[in-house]
């Protein structure tokens, strides 16, 4: 007579300071041997109730707390917030403003990638481009400092505008920072995406249909892994950010990790392509609103002007009021649509602030992703989601 | 006045019937007979506005619906196509108490806002809830999968209750955590903290000791605000 011995799965807990966590994640993996049947996320170690100081603060002493969501993609976000007070309050920005936002935007575009990518194929196995990025991505975060004081939480884009002007000589470094670049992305390229080890890893791993990917409220990279076209920079609110330029959205076949490898590296070199195109469009003239309401006034005319004294008095104590309303505004964050829904209440907080940050609704979706893997390409996975703490914990 | 237009709305049906077979069951019907009524059962108030700036077809609508009808008013979305190619972005909630202090208006305690977007047809759709602390709202993590997480979210940060949801736990805050942080009657400094006895060796939760009391400066002028030059949600 046969007798059958239950078998129950393992249990096993990942993180939260393992390397390949990216961070603070801790997994409840429920293994069958080596198989991943069920991945069961812990998040919430780095949560530090950003939408709670947010209520707590005036629009411009908010700004900052931005930077500090998804640490590798600072300036994305401060636009974002920035962009979604500009859309109630109805403020039109210069057009300089606009160009160099769009520069720093794609910068923060390419220096979010190659940490992405890097790490990635670190996790992979691939110590050597993880080096290689490192440099590039110190160089870039030299821009940051150079433009704003702080090499990654920059508060340089404001409500408005720009902090200040750039100086041309920093314009002419980061154009002729580019064409290194090119061919420094092409060494990255080349050193991994014919690698057979790589290969092996990527392909056909955590698949996704754009079906599912819909219904798990993917965007940017994974979205577009699918097959879908949908980029908020051509598609998105205010398309004038955009309106100049000629934006190549790279798309994805199968929808594995190969492929939003692949798309990762193909939107540097896009990137790289708008950043000289806006550098060679840029208009001369002012970085910031001349609405004195709402934007504090250049220092030298406090000197001289009451008025500006007291506008800026009353701008850094009090700040702006917003009516009460509702409204919600995303940008193109590197991760996917990084959003800002804000209730406002005739008063100069915020009453709510959400924060949409797109790798929460990724990393949710890892135990679909991971299902029946083994336990190593669990690693890929997290590796291609892009995840960062900051801006999944709040 | 687009989408709820009578006539454009029975067009899309019949369009899409045409191209795919759609069944129609109890409550689809219900809603869209709702829906092209304007019946107060089911959606209360329509907002809709276009956004100048982007390109054509960009529709940004709000609507607020009765909390118990939001599950068959997402249904309804997701179904029939009426919205295009649905894709919930967030759900996010909203706590009344110190907005309504003067109106005492505790059934609407909470509005929970669902953000829709419609990748076919570039557009945005809103649709709040109001309801009041306690109540019950369905969960439709049986319709999207992003919701799931999303409900959680909003189960720990505001003590709200999904019916339906299968795995409501806490999420963000700490294991054993208690309260609920977003709401507007928790301080922003908490009850507890977390400490290294030094004596005893150990970290734990002990009540929350400020070295200063905490303070709130109030800048707002009480008798003059500063003019706001337009508008535009």
């Amino acid at each position: 007579m046969l007798k059958f011995k239950e078998v129950k799965n393992f249990l096993l807990n990942f993180g939260p300071q393992h390397p390949a966590a990216h961070g603070v994640l801790r997994l409840i993996l429920e293994t069958d041997g080596e198989v991943i049947k069920k991945a069961d996320s812990h998040i919430g170690l780095l949560h530090r109730g950003t939408e709670k100081l947010l209520e707590n603060k005036i629009y411009t002493q908010g700004l900052p707390y931005f930077d500090r969501l998804d640490y590798v993609s600072m300036m994305a976000q401060e636009l974002t917030f920035s962009m979604s007070i500009e859309k109630v309050l109805g403020i039109t920005i210069p057009k300089r403003a606009l160009h160099l936002r769009v520069v720093f935007l794609e910068l923060t575009r390419i220096l979010n990638h190659l940490l992405a990518l890097t790490t990635h194929a670190l996790d992979v196995g691939a110590m050597t481009p993880f080096l290689w990025a490192f440099e590039e991505r110190e160089k870039l975060m030299e821009f940051y400092e150079r433009v704003s004081g702080a090499r990654l939480h920059a508060n340089f884009i404001r409500p408005g505008g720009l902090a200040w002007d750039c100086n041309s000589s920093l314009l002419y470094d980061i154009f002729n920072w580019l064409n290194n670049f090119e061919t420094h992305i092409f060494e990255l390229e080349n050193v991994l995406i014919h690698n057979r080890i790589f290969k092996q890893r990527l392909v056909n791993i955590g698949v996704m249909s754009a079906f599912k990917a819909f219904n798990w409220g993917y965007t940017g990279v994974m979205l577009r892994s699918t097959g879908i076209k949908w980029d908020l920079r051509k598609t998105g609110f205010l398309n004038d950010l955009y309106k100049d330029f000629l934006v190549k959205i790279p798309i994805g076949l199968r929808g594995d990790c190969y492929d939003r490898f692949l798309m990762r590296i193909q939107e540097m070199y896009e990137s790289c392509f708008i950043i000289r195109n806006a550098l060679e469009l840029l208009p001369e003239g002012n970085v910031m609103s001349t609405n004195s309401k709402i934007i504090v006034p250049p220092r030298r005319n406090m000197r001289m002007d009451m008025e500006a004294l007291i506008h800026h008095f009353k701008l850094c104590s009090e700040g702006y009021d917003i009516f009460k309303g509702q409204s919600y505004f995303a940008l193109e964050a590197p991760k996917g649509e990084f959003g800002v829904f804000l209730a406002t209440s005739n008063s100069n907080k915020p009453y709510r602030c959400y924060i949409r940050a797109p790798g929460f609704f990724h990393l949710q979706s890892l135990d679909e992703m991971s299902y029946s893997h083994m336990l190593a390409d669990l690693v890929t996975i997290i590796g291609t989601q892009d995840i960062v703490f900051g801006e999944v914990d709040r | 006045m687009i989408i709820l237009n009578k006539d454009h709305i029975l067009n899309i049906i019949k369009k899409k019937s045409e191209n795919q077979l759609i069944t129609f069951n109890k409550y689809k019907v219900l809603f869209i007979l709702d829906l092209i009524g304007l019946c107060s059962d089911v959606v209360e108030s329509v907002d809709l506005q276009f956004d100048t700036a982007v390109t054509e077809g960009n529709l940004n609508c709000s609507i607020v619906v009765n909390p118990a009808d939001i599950f068959y008013t997402v249904l309804m979305l997701t179904s029939t196509n009426i919205f295009g190619e649905c894709n919930l972005i967030a759900i996010t909630c909203t706590d009344n108490l110190v907005q309504d202090k003067f109106v005492k208006d505790l059934d609407k305690r909470f509005t929970l806002t669902y953000i829709f977007l419609d990748v076919k047809n570039n557009s945005r759709l809103n649709i709040n809830v109001n309801f009041s602390e306690g109540y019950m709202i369905q969960s439709i993590t049986s319709l999207f999968k992003s919701a799931n997480w999303l409900e959680r979210e909003i189960f720990d940060l505001f003590g709200i209750f999904f019916a339906g949801h299968k795995d409501l736990r806490r999420i963000l805050t700490d294991y054993g955590f208690q309260g609920n942080p977003l709401k507007k009657d928790f301080p922003l400094t908490g009850y507890l903290e977390l400490r290294y006895d030094e004596y005893k060796k150990y970290v734990g939760y002990k009540n929350i000791d400020l070295m200063q009391e905490f303070r709130v400066f109030n800048t707002e002028s009480p008798w003059e605000k500063l003019e706001i030059v337009s508008f535009t949600l």
